[in-house]
């Protein structure tokens, strides 16, 4: 967060809590290349989580009832 | 353009989310700490138990669409507080918004796992490759 504080001037409460996380997060990417870091993507998607939100995908038939 | 390069295009053109009318906060660095300090089934693993993904929504959507004092307020009280405040704020969702709730929760956590990386050290940044009279 300071990182993306001192690069951009926003205000803490705008960084905490109405930045996407992903896009705080994709900003870090940027200024970690700019400062010279490597990195790496550390894991595949959730993909275990995504499976079992699917499951709780109501039926249309269901909410009709 | 590539399709990556098309999706993450759209990422940012993403209106904020509203399902039925219902306001909600991005997930966000604030957010997702709160979802782990209430141990959300979503970002904390939930051992043997199968976890309550229902739960989890619902405590998803108070967290980013409840006042966000009441919020902090709740989620540093004891669970049991928390879950009552949850109870409460769900009581007013209609069943129909819970595949939109589970469609932002997908949305937001996949987002940013593909945004997330490792700094891997450079070659001889580590300290034992330091000259001996450093």
């Amino acid at each position: 967060m300071f990182t993306l504080a001192e690069k951009t001037g926003w205000p803490e409460a705008f960084i905490l809590w109405e930045l996407p996380l992903w896009r705080a997060l994709a900003y870090q990417h940027c200024a970690l290349w700019a400062s010279g870091a490597w990195t790496v993507s550390p894991a595949p998607p959730p993909q275990a989580q995504i499976e079992a939100l699917s499951t709780l995908e109501i039926d249309d038939d269901e909410q009709a009832d | 353009m590539t399709d990556q390069t098309d999706s993450r295009a759209d990422d940012f053109l993403r209106p904020p989310a509203s399902p039925g009318g219902l306001q909600l906060r991005p997930l966000s660095s604030g957010s997702y700490a709160l979802l782990h300090r209430t141990r959300n089934a979503f970002v904390v693993p939930q051992g043997e138990d199968y976890p309550d993904h229902l739960s989890a929504a619902l405590e998803y959507a108070y967290i980013h669409g409840a006042p966000l004092r009441d919020v902090l307020l709740a989620a540093h009280a004891k669970p049991e507080v928390f879950r009552a405040e949850v109870f409460r704020f769900a009581e007013t969702l209609p069943v129909s918004l819970i595949r939109d709730i589970i469609r932002e929760v997908e949305h937001g956590l996949t987002a940013a796992a593909e945004q997330s990386v490792d700094v891997l050290p450079r070659p001889g940044s580590d300290d034992r490759d330091a000259p001996p009279n450093s």
